[in-house]
């Protein structure tokens, strides 16, 4: 083999050269790897799609090092000349890989059809479009394109060469979007076809815009043209919507307003229901519609309780109609105003129809009443909140429980409830709450020193000190008798009798002013030994038969068995001397032998094993024995000052009242009734923190009130004394506006004060809730965006009615509620029956379209050209090979002689 | 194997004949002997010798050399019919490329030096994604802002594709994802392998993404976004997230003291760096305000200005970048400028002057004290008639007519509001008198009939109108379908009508009556009480066309001077805001101007402002991908392979041809 001479290799270096020069050219020229490169040629612009393929060029100075290495004789001339031609035919393939376009004009047209099948359209329409799109198929010209999409609430491609019918689509029937079908047709066009489009529809849009899209259409270059068919005349009626007043009171009669439609002169009756029960004042209603006519209807309804409230208005009979999916409608209003009240009657578990008096009353004065046991208290204050006022009636102490307590106070001093406690002979002092906080946050005072006639009391305390009373039980039974004595009034007598196997005094019989003493001694008391409750009754009977006393009484406290023997006789005894017993078994006591010792004593009984509840119930049977604040004698209510509270109520021409529990008011209480002849507070009140407080030492039922509840004005009269009592409107409330559209709900608040100002930077939520359950389904945060402007919006995710709070906030505290409502009653394909051309007239007028579109002239193109990106790379190919038949001929026919080969 | 035929058949036929004709007669043709110059008669043995063993292989080199040249100009031809191979693949991907154009996307922090706009760095991914496609997989390329747009439809030609995508320019509205995913869901359905690509800064709606369901949505649920069986992916855009923009500026007027307004601007740092801004609030060109804020990371900083006066003109704030010591940042704009201005616009407000034609009505004339921002003169009926016969009448804005429809009327555009109009001059022709008519329709949304409430109302007796709706006349208030109340906007002027005495009512004893006087004046002026005239960008919304009767159409004149046209309907046009900075709409009767408004629009989005990518995308439960690499499937376009063997031929024919294998 022959080994490459050196100017053959010093030529393959130089070729090499050559090409990375080539290539730095290219680069330093067109920079084609960082994109696309246009040139200018002939006025026109020529873009190079793919530019990078010009770096094939690099290949040319390869032809030029072969052709030193020629062996042909045609001229060295020639031979440049051919090389010259070869390199152009590697530029033109490398030119016509760099794909190069340029803009042209064509006049083909590419039509997409929008076949409408959604619910409006009926079978009748559906099949007159399949025809239809049959003729645009004829109509076409061998270049023209022509593509069909059928929507609903989507839109789909329909290949219809491949078979494919234009069909219902599957469960996605109710709800028209002809914007959506349209944006999907933009992408259907082909590149240098006249765009056309033919919406055959009638036209019914749930959502998006068909009017807003034809503007982009026409940015676009898209002539929307549009066909409906006449639907067979069917006979339709529906309801177009259900409104009510902005603002809804309890118990104040309003209007719900119903617009109906129907295609024939017609009779239809409607029927309403409010919270799924029929509208009490007008369930149902016959009216008179005329053909293609709206007609309003008002039904007259009343709010019962505050909330929220739902009406349903279905059309329950009509004449001609054959869709009823649009025959209902439902809207939800918030209710306001009407109090919620809770009332606590100690009563009810002697004689369960005792509050019904007063519960009556209230609710024909639109107040509503929730009646519980006394156990019924709650023991949070966020309970309370529900309510506006709470009326504590005749409920002794014990029930109710020292944190029952706090969270009162809670609810009235810090959250701005109201508060009354009517009297009664369990309320009050003789109900057990003095020196209670029940006692703190009323307006009076307990203590009876203006009673100083009544009976003393003489009383006996008999304590088990057995060693099973040892640790707490002792402390709570020790502390008990301290609270006995803090109960009794300086002059009653007490003397406290302890027991083990024996009895011993623990503390003679003396006044209960002796406090000091008396609690001294009780401090001496320790436990052990065993249980015999005979002797010690024996004993403090001896003692009390001895005190010069009203009322003598005995208090019996056990935790344990004792023996049964001579307690009958003992306790018969007693009672022979005017000495009553009561009873109090803690933890494990002989429930049964205190029972007979309590029946037998004509006391009460008390079994706990709550140890904290025992002070109270010592304290309670105190009050209970002495009786003494219970005044039960006919007396008028005198007014002792006018104020809102009673205005009106005619109080002072009120009967008399049976009796009331005596108290004291405080120096700062505003006493608005009083007893007529001892002038004891009756009605009296106080502002407590943010809440308002009230005693009403008489009571509110058929005892002491027997009389007043009879009269006609007792209604009225505790209407106004809660309305003026319960918690204030702590919150403002501001405009409320909300409407659907194109599936989202749009909320805008307007917060503008009663000073005409906004009011800015409140911490807004809006509460989406569902009027079935009541229950807060989503929270958004509402944006202020204005002053005094908040809003918010949400997609409506299932059909119904919401009701809407928003609650504002400022520092963390709610200062402001607003209410309102939104409904999506039906999917709104429904709502229409006939086409609706109004915004296909326009849409066709905007782009230039036609209306009713026939075939053939939708596929005439008429001047219009669509200009379009054209490919030349074909036409380079062309010249290529042109020049490639130049080619041959240049290596075929000598043109400038000869070059001698050298041998 | 299918031709597209980017060039007639025929023309390719005739170049084909004639260039194959031409190359078969060069070979037909005869070459000359080669010279040899031979330099001692021995060799010439050598020369014939070597002829002879050679002249049948010289025939067969011709041939070769012919069927060679015919080979290049038949594969040439050949590409140029564009062939395709086969079917479309199976393995062929369908991908909707999501291409985020929204205003985020003009945030520049992308490149090396971070000047680049995170738009220009969202066009070369898609131009990778495109690269990275095989020749079977179609793609289709969405621009997503508040609106989807397909740029395209599904193309494989991805040259073309890119080309295109080159072209996108954010817009400066907020990105609709809802609206993009549904459209992209629709274009993939019923195509294999579908797949959607999401390129961009991550800035969407919440709700939006929650909304994705994976499987088939549940019938009841409406919001839900269906992308069963489609494969979505996410490619982040962006590295900043430092931005502080204005997230909200308007001005509105105070319901009742309608001469003072606030002005209320809300400013937040989106960034994790403290930052100081420097905001100056203009009034047309003249800056009324400067302050300096500091915001803590996060911070969202209220500016609420109580002003009275200025009306009809143009509020600016602006934000700049401030730098403390030694004098202003060079760039006085962030990384996203885009909310470091906004516009709002105060409402012209002009004291009105109005003519009370009557014979002494006290009701009337109290009702107007009301209202502080009128001027009233009084004059009788028969002085009302002589000046204006004589043309002495002052210029009034509304003149209210008690009991008297004259024949000469003020020159337009005076309102005028007539009280039981009789005879021949009536505004709307009387059709009937009713007695003790109970109002049972109030039309709430005419601005004249705002707030009024007329239930309990009582007349004695009424007039009852023809009211023709195609003359752009209205019902304000009717009796079972007989209107007493009427309205009517003619080409010049607006009218509004009483069918009853002012004297055989209790109307005007209620808070309805002045406040009817006082819309009725708004209406006039066009003087919308509570008009917002500023907008968020990417919102569509319905403004008032100042109750235009007719017109269904507005062009919409945008900062940037550019004309598009909105549609009127009921008075109302939907305007839909692509530009920040304050618009004109004018709705036009011909080539006359009959209503005109302007708009402000703002970004007004802080879901748009913070910039901060989000590198991890969440939709429908899920975390997004990022795309893989797309297995290439089958390039069915061969015409670029015919190309390279051509070139393959050309370079091998080259050296056989001078090296004399072929001739």
């Amino acid at each position: 083999m022959r080994r490459p001479s050196l100017g053959l290799l010093l030529r393959i270096a130089a070729g090499l050269v050559a090409a990375g020069l080539v290539a730095l050219a290219i680069h330093l020229i067109w920079a084609p790897e960082e994109g696309g490169i246009a040139v200018e040629w002939g006025g026109r612009t020529i873009d190079f799609l793919t530019p990078t393929w010009f770096y094939l060029a690099v290949i040319i100075p390869f032809f030029f090092v072969v052709r030193t290495q020629s062996l042909t004789d045609v001229s060295v001339a020639q031979q440049y000349l051919a090389t010259v031609v070869r390199s152009l035919l590697i530029v033109g393939v490398a030119t016509a890989l760099a794909r190069p376009v340029w803009t042209t004009e064509d006049d083909k047209v590419a039509t997409v059809l929008l076949v409408d099948v959604s619910q409006s359209i009926t079978d009748q329409q559906m099949e007159a479009a399949r025809k239809y799109v049959a003729e645009f198929d004829k109509a076409r010209r061998p270049d023209d394109k022509l593509y069909v999409v059928t929507f609903a609430e989507r839109p789909r491609v329909v290949r219809t060469g491949d078979g494919e019918k234009i069909e219902r689509h599957d469960k996605q029937g109710a709800g028209t979007n002809i914007q959506a079908a349209m944006q999907l047709a933009y992408g259907l066009y082909p590149d240098g076809y006249v765009p056309r489009m033919v919406l055959v529809t009638d036209g019914n849009q749930t959502a998006g815009d068909v009017l807003v899209e034809s503007y982009r259409a026409a940015e676009l270059g898209v002539r929307v043209s549009w066909k409906t068919f006449a639907p067979e005349r069917r006979p339709e009626v529906r309801v177009l919507g259900l409104s009510l007043p902005d603002e809804v009171k309890v118990g104040q009669p309003f209007e719900v307003k119903a617009e109906l439609w129907s295609t024939h002169d017609q009779e239809v009756t409607l029927a309403l229901t409010q919270d799924e029960f029929p509208n009490a004042r007008e369930p149902r209603k016959t009216v008179k519609l005329r053909a293609g006519e709206k007609t309003k209807v008002s039904f007259s309804s009343e709010a019962k309780r505050a909330g929220h409230t739902t009406y349903k208005l279905k059309i329950a009979k009509a004449e001609k109609d054959t869709e009823v999916a649009n025959n209902d409608a439902v809207m939800t209003a918030p209710v306001k105003g009407r109090p919620r009240v809770l009332y606590v009657e100690g009563g009810v578990m002697r004689n369960p129809g005792v509050a019904s008096h007063l519960q009556r009353a209230l609710e024909t004065e639109n107040i509503d009443v929730e009646v519980r046991g006394p156990r019924g208290l709650p023991s949070s204050a966020k309970e309370l909140e529900k309510f506006d006022l709470v009326l504590l009636s005749d409920v002794p102490s014990h029930f109710v429980g020292l944190g029952q307590m706090a969270a009162l106070e809670t609810y009235v001093r810090d959250l701005g409830g109201g508060f009354i406690m009517a009297g009664g002979e369990d309320s009050f002092g003789s109900g057990g709450y003095q020196g209670t906080r029940i006692e703190q946050i009323l307006p009076v005072r307990f203590d009876q020193d203006t009673i100083r006639d009544q009976p003393a009391v003489a009383l006996g305390i008999v304590m088990d000190r057995s060693g099973s009373m040892s640790g707490p039980k002792l402390e709570a039974a020790k502390e008990s008798a301290r609270a006995t004595v803090e109960v009794l009034s300086p002059s009653d007598l007490i003397s406290v009798v302890v027991f083990d196997n024996q009895p011993s005094t623990l503390v003679r019989l003396q006044r209960a002013s002796n406090r000091l003493r008396i609690s001294t001694d009780i401090s001496r008391l320790v436990a052990g030994g065993g249980t015999n409750i005979q002797p010690a009754l024996a004993e403090a009977s001896q003692i009390l038969q001895s005190a010069n006393a009203k009322v003598k009484h005995v208090i019996l406290l056990s935790d344990g068995q004792a023996p049964y023997e001579g307690i009958v006789d003992t306790v018969q005894e007693m009672r022979a001397a005017r000495i009553t017993v009561s009873a109090v078994g803690i933890g494990d006591a002989d429930r049964q032998l205190l029972q007979l010792v309590a029946d037998t004593g004509d006391g009460r009984l008390y079994m706990t094993d709550d140890l904290s509840a025992l002070p109270r119930i010592f304290m309670k049977e105190t009050t209970e024995t002495k009786k003494s604040a219970l005044v039960e004698d006919l007396v008028n209510a005198v007014v002792v000052k006018h104020v809102e509270m009673i205005e009106g109520t005619g109080v002072a021409a009120a009967p008399p009242l049976h009796g009331y529990v005596a108290t004291k008011p405080k120096p700062t209480a505003e006493v608005v009734l009083a007893a007529s002849r001892t002038g004891d507070p009756i009605l009296a009140r106080w502002r407590l923190g943010t809440g308002t407080s009230v005693a009403w030492t008489s009571d509110v039922k058929n005892r002491w009130s027997v009389d007043w509840i009879r009269w006609g004005g007792y209604p009225k009269f505790w209407a106004q004394v809660i309305r003026t009592s319960m918690r204030r409107k702590v919150y403002d409330s501001y405009d409320l506006s909300a409407r659907v559209h194109d599936g989202r709900a749009e909320v805008t608040v307007d917060a503008v004060d009663v000073n005409d100002r906004f009011v800015n930077e409140l911490d807004t939520t809006l509460e989406i809730i569902d009027p079935a359950s009541s229950k807060v389904v989503r929270s958004v945060p509402m944006v202020q965006n204005a002053a005094g402007r908040y809003t918010a919006d949400f997609a409506v995710d299932r059909y119904g009615s919401y009701l809407l709070k928003a609650v504002h906030k400022r520092a963390g505290h709610v200062v402001a509620e607003s209410v309102g409502s939104a409904a999506l009653p039906y999917p709104l394909e429904f709502f229409y029956t006939e086409p609706d051309e109004t915004a296909l007239r326009h849409a066709a007028t905007v782009t230039g379209g036609m209306a009713q579109a026939d075939p053939r002239r939708v596929f005439d193109p008429g001047k219009e050209k669509i200009p379009y990106t054209q490919d030349l790379w074909p036409w380079v190919l062309l010249a290529v090979a042109g020049a490639m038949v130049l080619d041959t001929f240049l290596k075929r026919l000598r043109l400038f002689g000869y070059r001698t080969i050298e041998f | 194997m299918s031709f597209l035929l980017p060039i007639p058949l025929a023309t390719l036929g005739w170049v084909a004949a004639i260039a194959g004709g031409l190359t078969v007669t060069a070979y037909i043709l005869k070459m000359r002997r080669r010279r040899f110059e031979v330099p001692f008669s021995t060799l010439w043995h050598r020369v014939l010798r070597e002829k002879e063993a050679t002249s049948l292989w010289k025939r067969l080199k011709r041939w070769l050399s012919l069927l060679l040249a015919l080979l290049m100009l038949g594969l040439l031809l050949f590409a140029a019919l564009e062939p395709e191979l086969g079917e479309q693949d199976d393995d062929a991907q369908n991908v909707v490329i999501l291409l985020d154009a929204s205003a985020s996307m003009k945030a520049v922090d992308e490149g090396e030096d971070g000047k680049a706009s995170r738009m220009d760095a969202a066009v070369e991914i898609v131009d990778d994604i495109l690269g990275s496609l095989g020749g079977g997989d179609a793609a289709m390329v969405m621009r997503m802002d508040g609106q989807t747009t397909p740029l395209t439809r599904f193309e494989s030609d991805m040259p073309k594709l890119v080309r295109l995508v080159r072209q996108v320019q954010p817009s400066d509205t907020p990105a609709d994802l809802r609206r993009a995913l549904s459209a992209a869901a629709d274009a993939l359905r019923d195509r294999k392998n579908p797949h959607i690509i999401l390129v961009g800064d991550g800035a969407y709606d919440e709700e939006a993404l929650n909304a994705v369901v994976w499987k088939k949505a549940p019938e009841n649920r409406l919001d839900a976004i269906d992308l069963g069986g489609i494969d979505l992916r996410y490619v982040p855009v962006g590295s900043t997230g430092e931005n502080v923009g204005i997230v909200a500026f308007n001005a509105r007027r105070y319901a009742t003291d309608k001469t003072s307004y606030e002005v209320y601007i809300e400013v937040q740092n989106f960034g994790k760096k403290a930052a100081r801004r420097k905001l100056v609030l203009y009034n047309g060109d003249v800056a009324t305000d400067v302050r300096t804020l500091e915001l803590k990371p996060g911070e969202k900083l209220r500016q609420i200005y109580s002003r009275g006066g200025g009306e009809d003109s143009v509020l600016r704030a602006s934000l700049e970048i401030e730098t403390k010591g030694d004098g202003a940042a060079k760039d006085k704009r962030d990384a996203f400028a885009l909310d470091d201005e906004a516009w709002a616009l105060l409402p012209a407000r002009r004291k009105q002057k109005v003519l009370l034609v009557t014979r002494d009505n006290l009701f009337l004339e109290a009702a107007m004290l009301v209202y502080d921002n009128v001027e009233v003169d009084k004059l009788l009926p028969e002085e009302f008639d002589q000046a204006v016969a004589k043309g002495t009448l002052p210029e009034y804005s509304a003149v209210v007519l008690d009991e008297h429809a004259p024949a000469n009327l003020p020159p337009p555009p005076t309102g005028l509001i007539y009280f039981h109009p009789s005879g021949d001059h009536a505004p709307f022709k009387v059709r009937s008198e009713v007695v003790n008519p109970h109002i049972t329709d109030v039309n709430e949304e005419h601005p004249v009939m705002r707030w009024i409430s007329m239930g309990d109302t009582h007349f004695d007796k009424t007039d009852v109108f023809e009211v023709d709706s195609g003359k752009g006349q209205v019902v304000l208030a009717s009796s079972v379908r007989n209107p007493i109340i009427a309205a009517m906007r003619t080409k010049e002027r607006k009218i509004v009508a009483c069918g009853f005495s002012v004297g055989g009512t209790d109307f005007v004893l209620r808070v309805g009556f002045p406040l009817l006087l006082v819309n009725a004046f708004d209406w006039f002026a066009a003087d919308e009480a509570d008009l917002m005239t500023t907008y968020a960008t990417g919102t569509r919304v319905r403004v008032p066309m100042d109750g235009v009767v007719g017109a269904r159409e507005a062009d919409v004149i945008s900062p940037t001077g550019r004309i598009s046209r909105a549609p009127v309907a009921d008075g109302f046009a939907t305007f839909y805001a692509s530009e920040v900075g304050v618009h004109r709409l004018a709705a036009k009767e011909g080539d006359k101007v009959i209503a005109e408004v302007k708009l402000a629009a703002n970004l007004s989005s802080p879901t748009e402002s913070d910039i901060a990518p989000s590198t991890e995308l969440r939709a429908g439960g899920e975390v997004l991908k990022t795309p893989d690499a797309f297995t290439a499937s089958h390039r069915r376009s061969i015409w670029i392979y015919l190309l390279l063997a051509v070139v393959l031929l050309l370079c091998v024919e080259w050296v056989t041809f001078n090296r004399r294998v072929t001739v």
